[in-house]
């Protein structure tokens, strides 16, 4: 019996009067969950730019490495050891203490047979699962909910100033919110407030975020949701995760959120701006992580972290150019926390880029099929699914 | 907003007349459009329907036996009126001079007559005939022909306004809507216009005195007394001093801000008062001064403009009947406005309800949606309206990268752009974006759909 129908039986069986007993709150209904294949929720975070992922997770005992990259190496003093010659830039320190708490899965390696590298080009392939010249209209995860959710009120939420293509379906609504701390700001309570010099201009903007459909029921998850007594880091992905944890902590029922990260597509000062990014997503994510772990739905929750493409592997002046493969990472769902895949081959280049070894939309297979239970060939995802990853 | 297409959408109903008003200088396009000779032609649909309260009462009567007839009648005056919408909202698409449709409208919101209330689609016709002949005359002479309209008379009741037993309807908006404005007149001026009207009822092509039931009493209106018909009480009407501002101010509203300033309000009065209600020159001034100022997103977009707006930019083939009950939902029931008052306009045009129905609206273009689709087919089905189907074509001048897209696109979609916009657009269409994939023209339409759901596309 899922949730939804236990709420309906004992809603019928009261008359209609449910008062939710206060032991019974949403923590306690995940647990008691048997199939938890309707509970599942995916969040993915999308690293906008093609992040570097020779920088990300570094192949340190490689000389290969060095010799390519003299100027944006990351001296081996400062790279978090973790198994097999693999270790993590050091703005991501915990993602290391995930990694050792169990709950990371890297994934190495991961990109697709003639590899785009526009970045426009390439997130349109991530998104739409499609092969590198096929141009499909509607998103991956757009068609599975299309699929298994159809009539599901709110079935995706996107936290991002545009929409995701990823989402896009042909039947099934999710909706994209731009900023959840203007929600307050645009509620229909906080009439008076001035925000620009244009009045007009104010009201209409107010009444977008009114006119939102579910903005209802994402208001009354909000008002469910437990409080979190830790602060999340202060940025603007954090905040983002944030409010997905709250979503998801009040039963908004929502399958898929996703947001972004920009920031990734380091020409130039390789060394500063990538660090800068990765502490923001190491912060981020770390909050995040401790929130559904101290609320007992980590095992829920599948966070998966990826980017468009990786990056060159010499480097080119301070920064370096667009590329293809990358690790790709997989926090929370009762992930067996290992390191998948060979580690990058440095000496067996494509016209100076890593060729890839697993295919992304294995991964996505994996997630489909393991986490909803769900055909991927449904959605014309035919790749093998990702072993060893739940 | 690039000046032309902001003007475009002042003057008319969409941006396409951007090019012309560039090609002609503003002045000369102003004035093109209010010379050009704009001909009304009775539409085949009209000529053949009642043309009188008595054809129509026929038509029902002879039906009312049996009850399927009926109904079939019944549904018959429910598509003439769909009809009639249909064929005003063609007008304003497809119009040389959509500037006098938009002045013609502009009367028809001043001097409210419904299809619902007066019933008689030739009645309604002979209204907006009277507008289109009078729009651009004197609004005193303007004024007389609307009381002596057939659909006026019907609308507020004056055939019901007798010698003995006096209906004072019409009198009152006469002087609360038509012409002065709350607070510029007494109740002793609305009774005794009221007299005056006595009488006054249906003829064959307009209104006409029955000597029978007129009232042929002194009457004292603005401290001017006789025996007056409606003529002469108007001719009084037009020396009080509200009259040419509480105009100035309606015209200010509908075509260039929510919120006028008091001086311009005093400016443009002025104009009118010494043009003697000439409505010409009164309007050339007011477009030219205005359209000369860049100051944008001072209005609400009605949804008459959203949508032809719309229909242009994306080259999508014309529906009127949908259109017509697309803009009912709107809240902007064409030629039947809510209430006598009209429609307000202002803040009024958007609740939260009519912006997300925007926005499903242009999502259903761009994208499809199947429960849309669905929905719509089912509610039209009775109607005669066509199955719906878009197909959006976007043309652009300049296709060369991203940055010439995304500037083509916000010059003319929105009146203007901000840092965080900007941000969101680069976002959206990458500076490597290839506009000769295979799939671009999808992706560009992405942008437009985009730009048409934001606040700022809402305003003008």
């Amino acid at each position: 019996m899922n949730r939804r129908k236990f709420l309906q039986l004992t809603a019928t069986s009261t008359g209609g009067m449910l008062l939710l007993p206060s032991f019974l709150t949403a923590k306690n209904l995940w647990l008691s969950e048997n199939d938890i294949s309707s509970e599942n929720v995916l969040v993915f975070i999308q690293l906008n730019g093609g992040n570097d992922g020779l920088n990300t997770f570094i192949p340190y005992e490689n000389p290969l490495y060095f010799e390519n990259r003299p100027t944006i190496g990351i001296e081996k003093s400062k790279i978090l050891v973790t198994k097999n010659g693999m270790g993590f830039h050091p703005a991501l320190k915990d993602f290391d203490t995930i990694l050792q708490e169990g709950n990371l899965s890297v994934i190495q390696n991961v990109g697709y047979p003639n590899p785009n590298r526009s970045h426009f080009r390439s997130q349109e392939i991530w998104q739409t699962a499609s092969d590198s010249n096929q141009f499909l209209d509607y998103g991956w995860l757009g068609r599975f909910l299309d699929i298994n959710y159809k009539d599901h009120l709110l079935p995706s939420l996107n936290v991002d100033a545009i929409d995701n293509l990823a989402l896009k379906a042909s039947n099934a609504n999710g909706i994209t919110i731009k900023d959840f701390n203007k929600l307050k700001n645009y509620s229909a309570t906080s009439n008076g407030l001035q925000l620009s010099d244009n009045p007009q201009l104010d009201f209409v903007r107010k009444l977008q975020y009114a006119s939102l459909e579910g903005m209802s029921e994402i208001e009354k998850a909000l008002q469910n949701s437990q409080n979190y007594s830790d602060t999340y880091a202060n940025n603007p992905l954090s905040k983002n995760l944030e409010w997905i944890a709250k979503l998801i902590k009040g039963n908004l029922n929502s399958k898929v959120y996703y947001t972004s990260l920009n920031g990734f597509d380091t020409h130039n000062n390789q060394l500063a701006t990538h660090q800068k990014q990765l502490t923001i997503l190491n912060d981020a994510v770390y909050s995040f992580y401790k929130d559904l772990k101290n609320n007992n739905i980590l095992g829920n929750v599948t966070l998966v972290v990826f980017s468009e493409f990786g990056r060159r592997v010499r480097e080119n002046g301070s920064g370096t150019d667009h590329g293809t493969a990358a690790p790709l990472f997989i926090i929370g769902g009762n992930n067996k926390g290992q390191i998948i895949g060979k580690n990058p081959d440095l000496n067996n280049l494509d016209k100076g880029d890593l060729k890839f070894d697993i295919d992304f939309r294995s991964v996505y297979a994996t997630l489909l099929q393991q986490k909803f239970n769900f055909d991927p060939r449904l959605i014309n995802i035919q790749n093998d699914i990702v072993t060893g990853l739940f | 907003m690039e000046i032309n297409h902001l003007n475009s959408l002042r003057l008319g109903f969409s941006t396409k007349q951007a090019a012309n008003i560039q090609k002609e200088g503003l002045a000369n396009f102003i004035s093109n459009q209010l010379n050009s000779s704009h001909t009304l032609i009775e539409p085949e649909f009209i000529r053949n329907s009642p043309k009188n309260l008595k054809q129509l009462n026929e038509l029902k009567n002879k039906s009312e036996k049996g009850g399927k007839e009926q109904e079939k009648v019944a549904v018959d005056l429910l598509k003439l009126s769909i009809e009639f919408k249909a064929f005003i909202i063609e007008r304003c698409f497809i119009s040389e001079n959509p500037l006098r449709e938009k002045i013609n409208l502009f009367f028809q919101n001043h001097f409210v007559s419904t299809i619902k209330s007066v019933k008689v689609p030739y009645w309604i016709f002979k209204h907006y005939e009277t507008i289109n002949i009078n729009a651009l005359g004197n609004y005193k002479t303007l004024v007389k022909e609307i009381v002596y309209s057939n659909a006026m008379i019907k609308y507020l009741d004056n055939q019901q306004n007798k010698n003995g037993t006096v209906n004072e309807n019409l009198a009152r908006e006469l002087l609360e809507l038509f012409t002065l404005g709350e607070g510029n007149y007494t109740e002793n001026d609305i009774k005794n216009t009221a007299l005056s009207l006595a009488g006054l009822t249906f003829g064959l092509e307009k209104g006409q005195y029955k000597p029978a039931l007129m009232d042929n009493s002194i009457k004292t209106v603005f401290g001017k007394s006789g025996n007056f018909k409606i003529d002469e009480v108007i001719d009084i009407i037009f020396e009080q001093k509200n009259t040419p501002y509480f105009l100035a101010e309606k015209a200010l509203k509908w075509f260039f801000y929510d919120q006028p300033n008091p001086e311009l309000i005093k400016k443009y009065g002025d104009l009118l008062k010494e043009y003697q209600f000439e409505l010409k020159p009164f309007f050339e001034k007011l477009f030219f001064d205005e359209c000369s100022k860049s100051t944008a997103g001072t209005q609400i977009k009605n949804p008459l403009i959203y949508l032809l707006q719309i229909h242009h930019d994306l080259n999508l083939l014309p529906n009127y009947k949908l259109m017509a009950f697309f803009l009912k939902n709107q809240m902007m029931d064409i030629y039947d406005q809510p209430n006598v008052k009209g429609w307000k306009g202002g803040r009024d045009w958007l609740t939260s309800q009519i912006y997300a129905e925007r926005n499903m609206f242009i999502d259903f273009i761009v994208d499809g949606n199947l429960k849309y689709e669905k929905l719509l087919n089912k509610r039209l089905e009775k109607f005669d309206v066509d199955s719906v189907h878009f197909k959006p074509v976007l043309n652009l001048k300049n296709k060369k990268d991203a940055r010439s897209i995304l500037d083509e696109l916000t010059q003319k979609l929105i009146f203007e752009t901000n840092k965080e916009l900007d941000d969101e657009l680069n976002q959206l269409l990458k500076y490597d974006f290839d506009p000769k994939a295979e799939n671009a023209e999808k992706v560009i339409l992405k942008v437009y759909q985009f730009l048409a759901k934001t606040p700022e596309f809402q305003l003008i």
